[in-house]
């Protein structure tokens, strides 16, 4: 079917609902009111003039605040399933909740540790039977991708006793996911997108892996797959200094971020990390003027989990007493 | 103050005035080991101060770093990361003698990377926060070393303060008081025999007469 008959009748309803959702969002202005704000009580009388207001009633501490993100953000795929309730789709935002869930039941197999409080309840597998399945080591009944990014990891992991493996290996698994994903929806946009997502998180570890010394090997492991630079294009620039990279980069988008974020033979990752984060919202945003289609469902859902990023570190870096100049500083550009 | 309970005689009288002596060079002895070990104090009281402003500095910064990095991503993210550390840091224990006290000495061997998560999901200021907090480990042990070497030393001061207070206030006037009744004793003594023989003298002349 043309995509211009398709689109509407695929997602004429849920667009509708987000534009009129798009509305509600809390946008710069009210960010910067609520960085601004004098104290955590000033800020929750914000937050009752959004939809965010029924969450923080009792909020008093940082823990507070992260469960009733939590809640909302559970609310939030709610919505989406309702509206969209092609599983794929839902799956690319809840399945990094079920990734990190591995993580913790593979290092407290490893580490011999309880699990409670560190996992989340916003995956998609049931975590308490997945616990069960890794503690066991039955994988056969843990579905796919999971199964056999745990059977890597578990087998890493065996190797060499290093649990910083279970993390490479459940990463890469799951931006393999999250690009399958994507392709599968045969939309340029999307696919774009975490191609984006994939090249600005190979990049941060790059550098983070410099400026921590890392091997050359481990770089090479822990890359991911199918972002628009290729791997090798990092590898061979590793020993390097940082224009070699710049150099390669230079005909693509993040040759700026990157030559900006340079400072000596080392990397200014706080700059890095918030530049990475405006790029994608900058990608993000040409979304807001597509009438009809996948583009804006998604937009809006990775919108409003930048907007709960944002929320969580003003409100925990005004409880733990951060100032609001580095508060301000540290809050990505929104897509409102 | 009271005297010694000994025989007032020529011979204790001997061994008190060879106990006071000893007493007096024990208390000067004394004296001046109090005297270093509260040098030694004051020092290890100043190496403490300076190693504690540094760390208090140093874990303000690091806590404000690590805060930042725990508001960037949820709890759950950050305890995930730290929830199976590489790292292992042993400690050895050695001993140094400082006048007299047996004073502990602490190294500490690191051995593996602090980073044991992904580089790809966590925040990258989280780098930053743990090589901070990693940086104050070693002054942290330097610390408690300085902390125990005051207060052995100063229950050192206190022993010794101890002595020399029992043997300036005490002792050394207990042994002076009790040199001086047997010297009067003594003298007394002396005293009574002449006056006898005195009498007996008399007594003998006047039967020859």
């Amino acid at each position: 079917m043309l995509k211009a008959l398709r689109d509407p009748l695929k997602y004429g309803f849920a667009v509708g609902r987000i534009r009129v959702r798009e509305t509600k969002m809390l946008g710069a202005n009210r960010l910067d009111r609520l960085i601004g704000a004098g104290d955590f009580y000033d800020q929750k009388r914000i937050l009752v003039e959004t939809d965010y207001g029924n969450f923080f009633q009792e909020a008093a501490t940082p823990e507070d605040v992260e469960q009733a993100l939590n809640d909302y953000l559970a609310v939030l795929y709610e919505f989406l399933e309702e509206i969209y309730p092609e599983k794929k789709i839902l799956s690319y935002f809840r399945s990094r909740y079920d990734f990190h869930n591995l993580k913790v039941f593979l290092k407290a197999k490893y580490g011999e540790k309880s699990t409670e409080r560190i996992w989340s309840k916003l995956g998609m597998l049931d975590a308490e039977v997945a616990k069960e399945r890794v503690d066991e080591g039955n994988l056969d009944e843990i579905e796919e991708p999971y199964a056999s990014a745990l059977l890597e990891a578990m087998e890493k992991f065996e190797e060499d006793k290093d649990s910083q493996q279970i993390d490479v290996v459940l990463d890469r698994a799951l931006h393999l996911y999250l690009y399958e994903v994507a392709k599968r929806q045969k939309n340029k946009f999307f696919l774009g997108y975490v191609k984006s997502l994939i090249d600005l998180a190979n990049l941060k570890l790059f550098m983070r892996a410099r400026n921590l010394n890392k091997e050359a090997r481990f770089v090479e492991d822990a890359l991911l797959d199918h972002g628009f630079i290729p791997k090798g294009d990092f590898i061979s620039a590793y020993y390097d200094a940082p224009e070699v990279l710049i150099g390669k980069l230079k005909e693509t988008p993040y040759a700026k971020i990157v030559q900006d974020s340079v400072a000596g033979q080392e990397f200014d990752l706080d700059f890095f990390d918030r530049k990475a984060d405006d790029f994608l919202v900058s990608f993000l945003k040409p979304a807001k003027y597509i009438a009809v289609g996948l583009e804006p469902l998604i937009s809006y859902i990775i919108a409003k989990e930048n907007e709960v990023k944002a929320l969580r570190i003003i409100l925990i870096g005004r409880l733990s007493g951060v100032s609001a100049q580095t508060i301000k500083e540290r809050v990505c550009a929104q897509y409102v | 103050m009271a005297i010694l309970k000994i025989n007032p005689n020529r011979m204790e009288l001997l061994k008190l005035r060879r106990r006071l002596a000893i007493a007096k060079r024990g208390h000067k002895l004394l004296k001046d080991k109090l005297d270093e070990l509260m040098k030694q104090f004051l020092e290890q009281v100043r190496k403490n101060r300076d190693i504690r402003k540094e760390i208090e500095e140093k874990l303000a910064k690091a806590y404000q770093i690590f805060t930042i990095a725990r508001a960037e991503s949820s709890a759950e993210i950050i305890e995930e990361a730290l929830f199976y550390p590489r790292m292992v840091t042993n400690i050895e224990i050695s001993e140094k003698r400082l006048m007299g006290v047996r004073v502990p000495e602490f190294e500490a061997v690191q051995e593996g990377m602090f980073d044991c998560y992904g580089l790809s999901t966590t925040p990258a200021v989280l780098d930053k926060a743990l090589f901070s907090l990693n940086e104050i480990v070693p002054l942290l042990i330097k610390l408690s070393e300085a902390e125990k070497a005051v207060e052995l030393i100063a229950v050192e001061i206190e022993k010794t303060r101890r002595r020399v207070n029992a043997l300036e206030h005490v002792l050394i006037p207990q042994l002076n008081e009790t040199i001086t009744y047997i010297n009067m004793k003594l003298d007394e003594a002396e005293r009574e025999n002449r006056t006898r023989l005195m009498k007996i003298k008399e007594i003998v002349s006047e039967g020859t007469t």
